[in-house]
């Protein structure tokens, strides 16, 4: 994964403002400002673990909502007697147990069969989670306790920090230089002796594990389940399209479209809401068209540009 | 890197968060207003601020609206609920109580104050509903906010009402699932009737017509199940016998229901299904020659432009889950009529005979509601809501046990005869009698 | 055993229709390598515009003269310009993949929501040949075997295509190699063009006789893709009968599971793909 051009000590900086900023606002925002941060971070947290794997080992995954939607389910059954960390372990645990499965069975496909399995799993759990409850429970959704919006607004805090912290990790250690192996070249990685299915698995299974959790937390803001809110279609499009809006493969990219999108989303919303949707479609194209690496890498474009006619003045003066 | 270069990163990356930063605080604020301030309660006994015989004091003359705010399916899935069913009514309340010069507020120096209407767009989608609720209750400084559209909306949104103090009133949803939440929270008002209300009528009307036995399909998932719960609970009282069938999940073929159906020799067949279940349900059975006494459909049958894209004259005969009719009094006529010029310039658009007149009377019941009370305290004026019968223009109507009661209705059980949509419980409501049998499909 | 053959029939119906979906999606995966997830939204708009059309006085088998160009016009432009666009500014082959199927999904937003705005959710249908048979103890309604037979034409008429024409080895060849068949003279991105348009047309196609037959509404095309991906996977990323060959199979399979359990018919289709998955990872036919 690439630093991006900027120099690490500054990246984390740039995060950490981000992260006091966003402790800040229950001392000095509105009820909604919470509201709204938690959500937003729920989308940090969900656009940066999903960039960790899917980044840089090229398989896009679109399971992203059958593991929120896991955690919400936690999060429905468990919500009565348990404390909120108990149910985001439970969350993290569901979601990392299919992850486990599913990625065993299915990461051994490449590219775009990848991309499709994953897209049809949230159906698929949805599916059975529609047929349970109507066959077995006979009763559809699930109500959760609301722990307030400062528990759901600390919980999510605590998983930004502990996703970041993840990421940070994973790309620093052999793990990150595994999957970036995998994502360049998967043979090559093989014969140079990586066990190419364990790293792929684990890393799905954290990224399950993390999306999990947080779902587990946004469950508890919607007082309401059922699965057509919990296996929602957007839980797996929004990361990736903040990913690209941000800059894929990137640290700071993720947290950036993450945050200029959810804001940007909810602003619109109210502004613009019918054809919000459309609009929505419409960023996605011209973002991919135009913006292929992402904010990050606009940024990083004009950067060199700069520094190219530098060069070349410099040169000039010679 | 140069120092240099350093220093214009950090500046750019400065702007950029406080970019970001504007971003979150423009839509977020930074002031929790909350609810419309406390100094809006009346004295302690929560009675109206009417002091002196004649005489109002004014709480703030500076205030010319009342603000309310609704957080709606503009896009999304359901997007035809607001279009049809609730929408309209809202909207078309709010024009025609400003047309009139607003609403009488005692509290306000009897002063009629305007509204003002904000919607938000939940694209379907419940997460967003409740971070936008929490918005418009806590920035917009709203006086009512009206209910989300769906069960399952409803039910996340109950508590949010409850614990920023705002009642919820109006909106389609509601049913068995939503009833445990009525000893939690007491501020929520249910203005669609379903099961517990229809089936029984549905029953009797059967009884009355000398239907011995029903084929019934429903949807598997939450409506579907309750109304067949019901079912099971409703029709042994009248001895009628039943088979049912699930419908497919999926978007399939019919064929195989209707000839299960011809196969029972049933005199009624009742779906217990959404569009487009129910209109590939009646084409398949107008293409089988399938002509049963009663062919009954569930919600999306209650629309005019239902019936009229399924088949209109065709289908003259059907009957459907509501109901309400211009023939349920001159007011109703009248209403009908105010409601279609209103969506005139609209040629998609077509009036809905389930709750629309439900939803239109509570808006009247929550207008007279804050005339009586003279108060926008949201508190005075559902505990008004929950004791008194109020005259609305659609007749009495009153809450018990947080849904409007039966008598509240026109109607549970509606027949399209001749292209009209009629009420045909049995009793006093009935404008029509019941064509029985249906009329046959065209033959072709 | 009339319990078999219904199966076995609307099996069979449902199967042409799905075929014709997802030769579409197929034909847009092998040569173009787009994965095109607003495929359903073509096929939804067309229902839903050939029921429109319906309505006004148009007979039904002349709504394929008017929806199926506007298909294929709408596709080769998205083709000729976004695609191709896509195309020029990645570095290779893999990042345009994801990049096009990324690009797909917003198409999808945006398509999905236009028909949500014109039509709501509002189903709308109209009779037409509309009387039963009886064929071997089952009751089938004719419009859903005019249905078939303009299904099964298609599929031969597009082999045929595929396998006479010029063009049509052009497709082929492109679907092999791009740069072999450029150095051939095959014009790569007009002939890329066609077949996305084409891709666009086959789903317009099942769409009117969705429509014919059932009653759309503007919602019924993501459902449409994720049947169409499954039978793709099933039968094979880019092999056309591999497409028309899995359309089968899940029309069978989908009618036999409807028997048993309606709500079980999803599940079934992802375990069929799993267990496939794990049996044959390239699709029952696939190269």
């Amino acid at each position: 994964m690439k630093w991006s051009g900027l120099k690490k000590e500054f990246q984390y900086i740039i995060v950490a403002i981000i992260v006091i900023f966003f402790a800040f606002v229950p001392l000095f925002g509105s009820t909604y400002a919470i509201t709204l941060s938690s959500t937003i971070m729920m989308y940090i947290v969900m656009a940066s673990c999903w960039n960790m794997f899917s980044g840089p080992a090229g398989y896009i995954s679109l399971a992203s909502g059958a593991f929120v939607g896991l955690g919400f389910y936690a999060s429905g059954f468990l919500s009565t007697r348990f404390p909120l960390p108990v149910l985001m372990l439970a969350g993290g645990l569901a979601s990392l147990v299919l992850a486990v499965i599913i990625g065993s069975i299915t990461l051994r496909l490449r590219g775009v069969y990848f991309t499709i399995f994953t897209f049809c799993l949230v159906e698929l759990v949805k599916a059975v989670m529609t047929w349970y409850e109507i066959m077995v429970v006979r009763k559809r959704g699930l109500n959760v306790r609301n722990f307030g919006p400062n528990a759901a607004f600390y919980a999510m805090l605590v998983m930004v920090v502990i996703a970041l912290a993840v990421v940070v990790i994973v790309r620093k250690t052999r793990f990150g230089m595994a999957l970036t192996g995998i994502g360049e070249s998967e043979d090559a990685a093989a014969h140079i002796g990586i066990n190419t299915t364990a790293y792929k698995v684990s890393g799905f299974a954290v990224t399950a594990f993390m999306m999990g959790t947080v779902g587990a937390v946004r469950a508890t803001m919607l007082n309401h389940i059922d699965p057509t809110s919990a296996f929602n279609m957007m839980f797996s499009f929004l990361p990736v399209l903040m990913c690209v809006f941000g800059g894929m493969n990137t640290f700071l990219g993720p947290i950036i479209g993450a945050i200029v999108f959810a804001a940007l989303q909810y602003n619109l919303i109210t502004k613009i809401p019918q054809i919000y949707m459309i609009i929505f479609g419409a960023i996605m194209i011209l973002s991919i068209l135009f913006m292929p690496t992402g904010i990050v890498g606009v940024y990083e474009r004009v950067r060199k540009a700069i520094e190219n006619r530098k060069i070349q003045k410099v040169g000039g003066h010679l | 890197m140069s120092r240099k270069s350093l220093a214009r990163m950090s500046i750019a990356l400065l702007l950029a968060i406080t970019l970001v930063i504007g971003l979150i605080s423009g839509c977020a604020g930074k002031t929790d207003t909350g609810k419309p301030s406390e100094s809006n309660k009346p004295a302690e006994s929560g009675k109206p601020a009417e002091t002196q015989s004649g005489e109002y004091p004014d709480k703030d003359p500076n205030k010319t609206h009342i603000k309310i705010s609704a957080v709606r399916p503009l896009s999304g899935a359901n997007v035809s609920f607001e279009y049809y069913n609730y929408g309209p009514v809202y909207r078309m309340w709010v024009d025609e109580v400003n047309a009139a010069g607003g609403i009488r507020v005692k509290e306000y120096g009897n002063r009629k104050l305007l509204i003002d209407l904000v919607v938000y767009d939940d694209t379907s989608d419940v997460g967003v509903m409740t971070d936008l609720l929490i918005k418009t209750m806590t920035q917009d400084n709203v006086d009512f906010v009206l209910s989300p559209c769906s069960t399952a909306s409803l039910q996340a949104a109950a508590p949010i009402f409850d614990q920023y103090g705002y009642l919820m009133i109006g909106a389609e949803g509601g049913g068995t699932d939503t009833r445990p939440l009525y000893d939690q929270y007491e501020n929520i008002f249910f203005t669609t009737s379903f099961s517990v209300h229809q089936v029984p009528k549905m029953a009797e009307i059967f009884n009355e017509l000398g239907v011995k036995k029903v084929f019934i399909t429903y949807m598997q998932d939450a409506h579907g199940l309750e109304y067949l719960g019901t079912t099971e609970e409703e029709f042994p009282k009248y001895d009628l016998e039943f088979e049912a069938v699930a419908a497919p999940w999926d978007f399939a073929d019919m064929t195989p229901i209707i000839t299960q159906a011809m196969e029972s020799g049933a005199d009624a067949f009742v779906a217990y299904c959404y569009p487009p279940w129910n209109s590939s349900l009646i084409s398949t059975a107008i293409s089988m020659g399938y002509n049963p006494d009663v062919f009954l459909v569930g919600p999306g049958g209650s629309q005019q432009s239902f019936y009229d894209e399924a088949g209109g004259d065709a289908i003259n005969g059907l009957m459907f889950e509501g109901a309400w009719s211009v023939n349920s009094g001159p007011a109703f006529k009248d209403f009908a009529e105010r409601i279609a010029e209103y969506y005139k310039d609209d040629p998609n658009w077509g009036p809905e005979w389930w709750g629309t007149a439900g939803y239109w009377g509570a808006m009247e019941m929550l207008q007279i509601a804050i005339e009586e009370t003279g108060t926008l305290d949201n508190d005075v004026i559902a505990e008004y809501l929950h004791n008194n019968a109020i005259e609305t223009s659609l007749g009495t109507m009153r809450f018990e046990n947080h849904e409007l009661t039966v008598d509240s209705w026109a109607g549970m059980i509606g027949q399209y005869i001749d292209g009209v949509a009629e009420v045909i419980d049995v009793g006093p409501k009935r404008t029509h009698d019941p064509l029985y049998p249906k009329p046959a499909w065209p033959a072709k | 055993m009339s319990t078999v053959v219904n199966i076995v029939i609307y099996g069979i119906i449902m199967g042409g229709v799905y075929g014709l979906i997802s030769m579409g999606l197929t034909l847009q995966y092998g040569v173009g390598k787009i994965l095109n997830v607003s495929h359903g939204e073509f096929l939804m708009l067309s229902a839903m515009t050939s029921c429109v059309l319906v309505k006004a006085g148009v007979h039904p088998l002349l709504t394929f003269v008017i929806c199926l160009p506007a298909a294929f016009i709408v596709g080769f432009i998205l083709n000729m310009t976004l695609y191709r666009w896509l195309r020029n500014f990645s570095k290779d082959e893999a990042t345009f993949e994801s990049n096009a199927m990324l690009m797909s999904f917003g198409l999808y937003f945006i398509l999905a929501n236009i028909g949500l705005k014109i039509w709501g959710t509002l189903s709308k249908s109209y009779q037409f040949y509309s009387y039963p048979v009886k064929i071997l103890g089952a009751t089938i309604i004719v419009n859903r075997l005019i249905g078939l037979g303009i299904a099964i034409v298609f599929i031969i008429a597009f082999f045929i295509f595929l396998n006479k024409t010029r063009l049509g080895k052009a497709i082929r060849a492109t679907s092999q190699s791009t740069t072999a068949a450029a150095m051939m003279g095959v014009r790569i991105n007009k002939t890329m063009a066609i077949c996305f348009g084409t891709g666009g047309l086959l789903a317009a196609a099942a769409g009117i006789l969705i429509g014919m037959s059932f009653s759309p509404t503007a919602q019924i095309g993501l459902t449409n893709t994720v049947i169409a991906l499954i039978v793709v996977v099933l039968g094979g990323m880019g092999s056309i009968p591999g497409a028309v060959l899995g359309g089968l199979l899940i029309g069978l399979v989908g009618q036999a599971v409807s028997f048993f359990d309606t709500s079980l018919v999803t599940v079934a289709y992802y375990l069929m793909i799993i267990i496939l998955l794990l049996i044959r990872p390239k699709g029952l036919l696939g190269r």
